[in-house]
């Protein structure tokens, strides 16, 4: 589902932010991206996303190259970042009518989707609010649904978990598990291990750019902790 | 004693707190404010070469005129008017682009809460707001009041004239600064108490800015029986009238100057201050408020959804587009004004009588035909200011990301800012030109040629704005006014627009020889091919570059 081979990221100033990066990610796959803060996650994620230019290595989503078709990769792929920053003069339903349309939903699925995703986010009667009202955690679950209301193939997500209370992260978990179980991918960073360890079933470890561990989960980490081989990883290196 | 003394020493020392804490606020403002659109990265700096010399060639455009503008009244023998022109040129200027600008300065920033939870008093975060607004103010004072005093020189007796110059270079911004962020804190204050806060604030500011206009348009009509009397004096008398009239404290300022007194200087800097300390003390007690009405949003919740109709990519990208224009009144009344400004000259045009209109502006009635076709050539002129989509993918900002991951062509989310662009513009164009050709009758081809150049005109507005937008992006912003008002791109989009206008008016001025028809034809023609190279250009780009 998603092919990333010799990914290279260079910033104006110089700094190399991500440096030959691969990773694979299949279909049914949750892929956990682990590392310290600025060590390349968001750039990589960014650059997968079509959010960021990038100068060496090949990006594929579903088979299509990111650099050469774009839409095609983006027509699959449901990105959320860090910090979503949502229209905040639209009402909930206004923005998510909005990503539906643009993403070419029908409107009965529309309908359906939106309905059943917040409900199950606990934020319907909250809808018809303008989102400058939002608190941070409303605003996620806002992003959450628009991600997900046109069926992604991939999705894309960094740091998902902040600002959900338990009730919604219990719930992303669980549809992150089933639109696996569809067949879908999950490729998604984080800085809590344990999440990570019970939700993935693939890992990745990037320090400075590079990545330094990639496998299954259940190999890499045997009798081990993830927050242990994580720290050994890091401090070692 | 003591326990005084030592409450005294405690006073002292907030105060001086205080001042620090203002001094850095007004240092962070300014360093926020000239951060000129990533000025100094690399592949940027032939740009803002560019920009810069725009700039400069704009300035000495300005202040050439100011100049030329003092020495003719100094050869006519009205040397006394040459203080109160400056003064009062540069004052009504700054009242009417700063109430523009204090909504986002002084109002509404995004910056508000965290500076709330400081230990920061209000009246040291209104000051430092102010203090920005005043200094770059007080550069445009300084620039129109420093070359008129230049042309002066000849008429100043000693040396107290200039000390009384300079102290109204440094006072004179104040009055007219202050008069503006009193009318925006008004504005503010009266919109803060409505749920529609936004849509009231947009009203009460356009409502403020066409006051102002229709009062400097009554107060600046001259008196002809003065006229008639033919003389030079009488002409100075009923100018310093007009003058006066516009902006009272200016006749201090002359006194001063002209006569050296000390008490009118006193008068002048006095009243400058204490309007200041005044509005800075009312302001600081309702500051809060104000600012928590602007901001509040309203949240019912309650929702029931139901049945959802779907939309094209298009047609909810341009849906979106409308609901962020009309959502912000910086946005409204700084790109949209233009808009209301043509219509307002035309229905003027139509119901006074061209004849009215240009006698009232500088005695110029019957001057025949060139003047005609500059009042047709207004919506020209004028509508190109309304340019929403020059700033449009910078007011992206943070929420840029959306429309980089969304599955559409970057021609496709241009064209969504274009039609809003001609969704005020060619109503505009339309409305204005009807009101021109019942005021003016023009030959059923000229009226024709007229609104063909209009609408051309609103096009290349439209689309040439996305272009310069792309070549002076600013995505990282904590105002919309830093956008707006502050950026290369809107600085472009609007003066470039005004610039054609002209450019296209003298042309047709100069070829007046020829017939209106075919000259307006002609440049119709020249500006819709120019917008349809821009808009093939724009389908070369092949994804929306943030800043990185």
């Amino acid at each position: 589902m998603l092919t990333i081979r010799h990914l290279t990221k260079t910033y104006k100033g110089g700094k190399r932010a991500v440096d030959d990066l691969s990773l694979t990610v299949e279909n049914g796959d949750i892929y956990g991206f682990i590392g310290h803060n600025g060590a390349g996650k968001s750039t990589t994620i960014r650059s997968v996303v079509g959010v960021l230019d990038f100068e060496e290595g090949t990006i594929e989503i579903d088979g299509h190259d990111v650099k050469r078709d774009p839409l095609s990769c983006k027509q699959v792929t449901a990105y959320i970042p860090d910090n979503p920053d949502l229209y905040e003069h639209l009402t909930g339903i206004q923005y998510l009518n909005f990503i539906a349309d643009i993403f070419g939903v029908e409107a009965r699925d529309k309908e359906e989707r939106i309905r059943e995703y917040a409900e199950r986010f606990e934020i319907t009667d909250a809808l018809g609010d303008s989102i400058g009202s939002y608190s941070h955690g409303m605003r996620q679950k806002t992003a959450l649904i628009s991600a997900l209301v046109h069926d992604p193939k991939l999705l894309v997500l960094d740091e998902p978990f902040v600002g959900l209370d338990p009730k919604a992260s219990l719930t992303l978990k669980e549809i992150m598990r089933e639109l696996c179980a569809r067949g879908g991918a999950i490729f998604f960073s984080t800085h809590v291990l344990e999440v990570a360890q019970k939700l993935c079933n693939k890992v990745g470890i990037i320090r400075q750019g590079k990545m330094v561990v990639d496998g299954e989960m259940d190999q890499l980490v045997r009798d081990h902790s993830l927050e242990e081989l994580f720290m050994e990883v890091t401090e070692n290196e | 004693m003591s326990r005084g003394m030592s409450r005294q020493a405690g006073a002292d020392r907030s105060l001086r707190v205080s001042l620090r804490q203002l001094r850095r606020l007004v240092w962070v403002q300014i360093q926020n404010t000239l951060r000129l659109d990533g000025l100094g990265r690399k592949g940027k700096t032939g740009r803002f070469v560019l920009m810069g010399i725009l700039y400069v060639f704009l300035a000495v455009l300005l202040l050439s005129y100011c100049y030329i503008l003092a020495v003719g009244l100094g050869a006519l023998g009205l040397s006394r008017l040459i203080p109160l022109y400056a003064l009062t040129v540069s004052s009504l200027v700054t009242i009417f682009f700063t109430f523009l600008k204090a909504n986002g300065s002084l109002f509404g920033c995004r910056d508000h809460e965290l500076l709330t939870a400081l230990p920061v008093p209000a009246w040291a975060v209104i000051s430092s707001r102010f203090a920005v607004l005043y200094l770059f103010n007080f550069v445009f004072s300084l620039g129109v009041m420093g070359v008129m005093g230049a042309a002066y020189i000849p008429y100043a007796a000693g040396p107290l004239p200039w000390v009384f110059w300079i102290g109204g270079i440094l006072f004179g911004s104040l009055i007219p600064t202050t008069i503006a962020s009193i009318a925006a804190a008004l504005v503010a204050g009266i919109a803060s108490r409505f749920r529609y806060s936004n849509a009231v604030y947009i009203l009460l500011t356009i409502v403020f800015l066409f006051a102002v206009l229709i009062f400097s348009f009554r107060m600046g009509a001259m008196d002809e029986s003065q006229l008639n009397a033919g003389t030079i004096a009488a002409l100075g008398d009923m100018l310093a009238g007009v003058l006066t009239r516009l902006y009272p404290p200016s006749a201090w300022f002359m006194e001063a100057v002209c006569d050296g007194n000390g008490v009118c200087f006193a008068a002048f800097a006095g009243s400058s201050v204490l309007l200041y300390l005044v509005f800075a003390a009312v302001l600081s007690v309702f500051y809060q408020k104000i600012q928590s009405g602007l901001t509040a949003r309203h949240a019912a919740r309650g929702y029931k959804l139901g049945r959802l109709k779907g939309r094209s990519a298009l047609a909810a990208l341009y849906q979106k587009e409308w609901k962020n224009f009309l959502s912000s009144a910086v946005y409204v009344t700084n790109m949209g004004v233009g808009v209301l400004m043509a219509v307002a000259a035309a229905a003027a045009v139509c119901f006074l009588g061209p004849d009215s209109i240009l006698g009232s502006l500088n005695g110029l009635e019957g001057a025949g035909d060139s003047l005609e076709r500059i009042l047709l050539y207004l919506p020209v002129i004028i509508l190109p200011m309304s340019n929403t989509a020059c700033v449009s993918l910078s007011l992206e900002g943070r929420q840029l990301w959306i429309l980089q991951s969304a599955p559409v062509k970057p021609r496709q989310i241009f064209l969504s800012k274009i039609l809003v662009n001609l969704t005020i513009g060619l109503p505009g164009a339309v409305l204005s030109c009807l009101f021109l050709f019942i005021g003016l009758r023009p030959a059923p081809a000229d009226a024709l040629a007229i609104l063909l150049l209009s609408a051309a005109a609103v096009c290349l507005t439209a689309v040439g704005g996305i272009w310069i937008n792309l070549k002076f992006p600013r995505y990282q912003w904590e105002n919309q006014m830093q956008v707006v008002k502050q950026s290369a791109a809107s600085f472009c989009g609007i003066m470039g627009g005004l610039a054609v206008g002209i450019v296209l008016a003298f042309i047709a001025v100069k070829l007046s020889f020829a017939p209106l028809w075919a000259t307006a034809g002609a440049e119709a023609l020249a500006l819709a091919v120019l917008t349809a190279v821009l808009w093939i250009l724009l389908g070369r780009v092949k994804r929306l570059e943030g800043e990185e």
